[in-house]
């Protein structure tokens, strides 16, 4: 601890300010949780799978190579960027060093977004307390170990480069407004990454556009508004006319223009050039992914994550109604995009956020002001603050998955990998002398099965757009133990892996018919049938 | 040489005004209206909820409250029904009695204009403006477009707008407190209506809260301390007139019930979150977002009162799409008031000049054929115009109801039943249950019909899978089924799997319909 002079006299002691351990702690609770959230198994295993196949063979697969079901059709493997670093992850330091580096991923765009925030509210406070009351709970639901997680920070990097272009406030009044267009560079930077990374690359173009559209609307309301206002001005003296107020000095629209040309493409930097476009519309239009996915469903107030969604905008509406000034015309066309993506998908609901955030926290810094001189909020006593900064640092260290697993935590907090994933199943099926050739599972552990045991095809996983809707629709009905005969001679199944909790039904049914279907294995999660010969 | 104002005194003593001081702000509200009442009575009315409600109606008539479930076999006839509709009920048949079907139907179509007519009334007084009151209007119909169906829900449309006017203008300090006594009158009619009376009591609570804490808050314009507590009184009031029906305070317990039917709630699209993929929906998400951006946008900040019944009402309508359309007769109001009264930043509007004055003949003109327009859609006169054989092709032919009822309501089927009765238990559409309440009872029982509350999940689980096509035949013989009555579009598993059913015999079949007999 450090000892300096202080004003009059008097000792201080150097240390953080109360501010500073608002914005480490939102951040460090960001990571926190990321630290303390297993690996689920679904969507996370197939991507690695596939790095492993990127990487070993050189090439990236074009069709399916993991089921039995749809051999060799077509599938798109879009974000092959980010498969193959999971896997280079995973190779060099295991399910540690993936899960530390998902902390540090989601820190980095939250850091980035509190970082917006705080330059545009000039409130430590206000931005680390939304972002961690509202921005946190309304996302991390999304925050899943799978490459829209890498592809989040490129978005709020976007956010935070237009807002900068556009806004003198972000410029400083450093740079000449229509030589400032150099960040702007970074969006096609962005794009060429982002477009290998995760289909949601198109967002960034949407960004822009709305940007662009926003922008422009806003200058000629201003225009006219200026106008009108000289117009009406009181004459009466000849200095009248010439004292007509320059225009603003602002960064000319075409530059955000070429930077939108150029984003766009950037996007055909890409192992399928412009077939990457062709295949977002193509998943986007998929009727097994919208009707059958639940994070593609629309959010519903029926379950918890839906209810804080719409417990989130209705803070918006408040936050809004009850501010002190009219918000940024650009702020409301992007959040009120984004609120219309979120409204038709769950898993929009990451971006909504991202972008209506910095939206609600400038709109809410203005409920203080006016109120009065505006004072410098109490920083608190140096050494307490280094004690408290010190013990969230040490919560991160506790929560390191190389420390955790020896805390004794719950397994749904200090385990590595998600106890539903099928691990001790898979080994006693992978050690079976009399495997079965065609095995019917839980959707989730296709993806694990694809990883862990890559001689056994699958019969579905979770690439949802490569099987038909048909299929899905037997899958539901061979999970509610209806038609199981049938739909089990249809596809030749001759091996059941269960999830005890998802296929209950179907479980009770291979207990009850013990003749023909012997079991293998079974602990608290997973059930293993195979069919008698 | 006269000014302007004295040209106009000398004018106007010189030709005393005949028409009515139409302008052409008035026009674009009538022109919404009229659009809303078009398309109100265009919608075809589907079989579902109609017909049962028609029924219990008769019985109410003739013999009294029913108590029982009645008309499905599939549980006891004893089995308890609580038709908290009664009063609703009752009126549907003393308007078929009155004139038919067709007036019944016009019944639905006039609440409906009224309804709206009204939002657009309390969109004017709170804007100022009657084209922000014709788009208030037009947006709480659309987004209210699949909820105009007749059934006992139409009896709450005008006393939810009753009650909620009436608090607007004495939150507004515009009513003296002797006018809340309308509170509880209006409270006693509606419980018998419609389960939908609760919100009177919430709409009330709302501006009781909001008013209050307004006053606790020293706000400017807050009601004094005295109104408040006449508004506490007449809440009261409300509450106790909410005994005033049958059931007593048990109608309360009926309203849980509901609330918390399994079946409802998760097997009936209406009481599922709405979403953006419908076109009610989407309208709905798109009032949302019209009304953040006129709050935010807004020169005069809402009251607290109305964020409470935006939010308040907003987030019932979260939860199910069959509460949308009372959020959009309230928030479209309050958002045209915020929208009329806008920032700079997106300018002040100017009228011109051609807006203001009273208009003239061409104003009547179109006002009147806006008005000629509706009342040629109306059930007498809808079969005469010469309508696409599209729209006709919806509906069935059913005698002395023309373009009236979709070609859901099993019309023929019926007949065949009352022509060659079924001997035995008949299964049946959902839907279907509906009219064969209406058409069979008592001479025929149904399986199942859309009193969703009254059946258990299990069967309704088992009714959905006989619906898919599975596990037919054995349903058909454990339930000793001796006739089934299928809608060939709504359940296309079943009728595909009907041929393939030993013993079974297809006896009747139109368009749609089907009666298979054992």
């Amino acid at each position: 601890m450090k000892v300096v002079a202080g004003q009059r006299g008097r000792i201080a002691l150097a240390g953080p300010s109360l501010d500073q351990v608002w914005l480490f702690a939102a951040l460090a609770f960001i990571a926190l949780r990321a630290l303390l959230t297993p690996i689920p198994p679904h969507d996370f295993w197939w991507h690695m799978a596939t790095g492993r196949l990127i990487v070993t063979s050189g090439a990236i697969p074009t069709v399916d190579a993991f089921s039995y079901t749809r051999a060799g059709e077509p599938f798109y493997n879009q974000s092959w960027l980010a498969q193959a670093f999971l896997y280079g992850l995973y190779h060099l330091g295991g399910a540690p060093l993936i899960i530390v580096v998902q902390a540090l991923a989601l820190a980095l765009a939250y850091g980035l977004l509190l970082r917006l925030c705080l330059r545009r509210s000039g409130s430590a406070r206000l931005s680390a307390g939304f972002l961690l009351l509202a921005t946190m709970p309304a996302s991390f639901d999304n925050w899943v170990v799978r490459p829209q997680t890498y592809a989040l920070p490129l978005f709020i990097a976007s956010l935070s480069v237009l807002s900068a272009w556009r806004l003198p406030e972000l410029r400083g009044g450093r740079a000449d407004p229509a030589r400032f267009y150099r960040p702007l560079l970074l969006l096609p930077l962005f794009g060429v990454v982002w477009v290998n990374l995760h289909g949601s690359f198109v967002l960034g173009g949407a960004l822009i556009a709305l940007v662009f559209v926003g922008e422009a609307a806003r200058r000629r309301i201003e225009e006219r508004a200026e106008a009108r206002a000289w117009a009406s001005r009181p004459v009466g003296r000849a200095e009248d006319v010439l004292e007509r107020p320059p225009r603003p000095a602002r960064p000319p629209l075409w530059h955000l223009a070429l930077a939108g040309a150029l984003t766009g493409l950037s996007w055909l930097l890409n192992p399928g050039g412009a077939q990457v476009l062709g295949y977002v519309r193509n998943l986007l239009s998929s009727s097994q992914v919208t009707s059958l996915v639940t994070e593609w469903a629309p959010p519903t107030i029926r379950d918890p994550n839906g209810v804080i969604f719409f417990l989130f905008l209705i803070a918006g509406i408040v936050i809004l109604a009850y501010a002190r000034r009219a918000p940024d015309l650009v702020d409301m066309l992007t959040a009120g995009a984004f609120l219309w993506l979120a409204l038709g998908a769950v898993r929009n609901n990451i971006w909504f956020t991202a972008a209506a955030t910095p939206l609600l926290v400038v709109q809410l810094a203005t409920w203080r002001a006016g109120e009065g001189p505006a004072r410098r909020a109490y920083q608190g006593v140096p050494a307490l603050n280094a004690a408290l900064a010190g013990i969230i640092a040490l919560l991160l260290a506790l929560a390191l998955p190389w420390v955790k697993p020896a805390l004794g935590l719950p397994p749904q907090l200090g385990a590595l990998i998600d106890p539903q994933t099928p691990m001790a199943a898979v080994e006693r099926l992978r050690i079976d002398p009399q495997r079965p050739a065609r095995l019917f599972h839980a959707m989730s552990y296709g993806s694990y099965l694809i990883w862990a045991a890559p001689e056994q095809p699958v019969w579905a996983d979770p690439r949802i757009e490569l099987y038909p809707f048909e299929q899905w629709r037997d899958y539901q009905l061979l999970n509610s133990g209806l038609e199981v005969e049938r739909l089990l001679a249809a596809y030749a199944v001759d091996g059941l892996l269960l999830s005890n909790a998802e296929q209950a039904p179907l479980v009770a049914w291979a207990r009850a018919h013990p003749q023909e279907w012997e079991l293998r294995f079974a602990d608290a999660e997973t059930s293993y049938f195979a069919r008698r010969r | 040489m006269e000014t302007n104002a004295a040209a106009d005194l000398t004018t106007s003593r010189a030709t005393p005004r005949v028409l009515p001081a139409l302008r052409l702000d008035h026009l674009w509200a009538l022109l919404s209206l009229s659009v809303v009442a078009a398309c109100i009575s265009l919608v075809p009315t589907s079989p579902n909820d109609f017909w049962w409600h028609l029924k219990a109606g008769e019985l109410i008539a003739t013999s009294g409250i029913p108590t029982t479930n009645l008309f499905a076999w599939s549980l006891p006839a004893d089995h308890p029904y609580v038709y908290q509709s009664w009063l609703g009920e009752w009126l549907f048949y003393q308007l078929y009695r009155l004139g038919g079907f067709p007036l019944v139907v016009f019944a639905r179509n006039l609440l409906g204009a009224a309804v709206f007519a009204l939002v657009a009334v309390e969109a004017r007084l709170r804007s100022g403006s009657w084209r922000w009151a014709a788009l208030a209007a037009f947006a709480a119909a659309a987004m209210a477009i699949n909820n105009v169906l007749l059934r006992t829900q139409v009896w709450s449309w005008l006393p939810f707008m009753a009650v909620f006017m009436l608090l607007s203008r004495y939150a507004e300090g515009r009513l003296a407190p002797r006018w809340l006594a309308a509170l509880p009158l209006i409270m006693a009619v509606w419980v018998n209506l419609h389960g939908a009376f609760v919100l009177g009591l919430l709409v009330t609570g709302a501006f009781l809260a909001g008013e209050s804490l307004r006053r606790a808050l020293r706000q400017p314009r807050a009601l004094p301390w005295s109104r408040l507590r006449a508004l506490g009184v007449a809440a009261v009031a409300m509450l106790a007139a909410t005994l005033l029906n049958p059931l007593g305070p048990g109608v309360f317990g009926y309203v849980r019930d509901m609330l918390g039917n399994a079946p409802s709630q998760q097997l009936i699209g209406e009481w599922q979150s709405p979403t953006p993929r419908s076109v009610a929906g989407a309208a709905f998400y798109l009032g949302v977002l019209g009304v953040i951006a006129a709050f935010a946008f807004a020169r005069r900040r809402p009251s607290l009162t109305e964020v409470l019944l935006v939010c308040g009402l907003g987030w019932q309508a979260f939860v199910g799409m069959r509460y949308v359309i009372w959020w959009g007769m309230v928030a479209m109001p309050i958002a045209a008031q915020a929208l009329a009264a806008p920032r700079p930043v997106f300018g002040a509007a100017q009228r011109s000049p051609r807006e203001r004055g009273a208009g003239g003949a061409a104003n009547l003109a179109v006002a009147l054929g806006l008005v000629g327009l509706v009342a040629a859609l109306q059930p007498w006169s809808k079969p005469l115009l010469n309508l696409p054989s599209a729209y006709r092709g919806l509906f069935v032919d059913l005698p002395g109801a023309p373009l009236l009822f979709t070609t859901e309501t099993p019309v023929g089927a019926v007949e065949h039943l009352l022509a060659q009765p079924c001997q035995g238990r008949i299964f049946n559409e959902m839907g279907y249950g509906s009219y064969m309440a209406w058409a069979l009872y008592p001479a025929a029982q149904h399986f199942i019909d859309p009193r969703v509350e009254l059946f258990p999940l299990a069967l309704w689980q088992e009714y959905r899978a006989v619906s898919e096509g599975r596990d037919v035949a054995g349903f058909f013989d454990r339930h000793a089924i001796a006739c089934a009555v299928i809608d060939k579009e709504l359940q296309p598993e079943l009728a595909r799997a009907m041929p393939a059913l030993a013993g079974w015999q297809r006896t009747f079949g139109d368009g749609r319909t089907e009666v298979w007999r054992r």
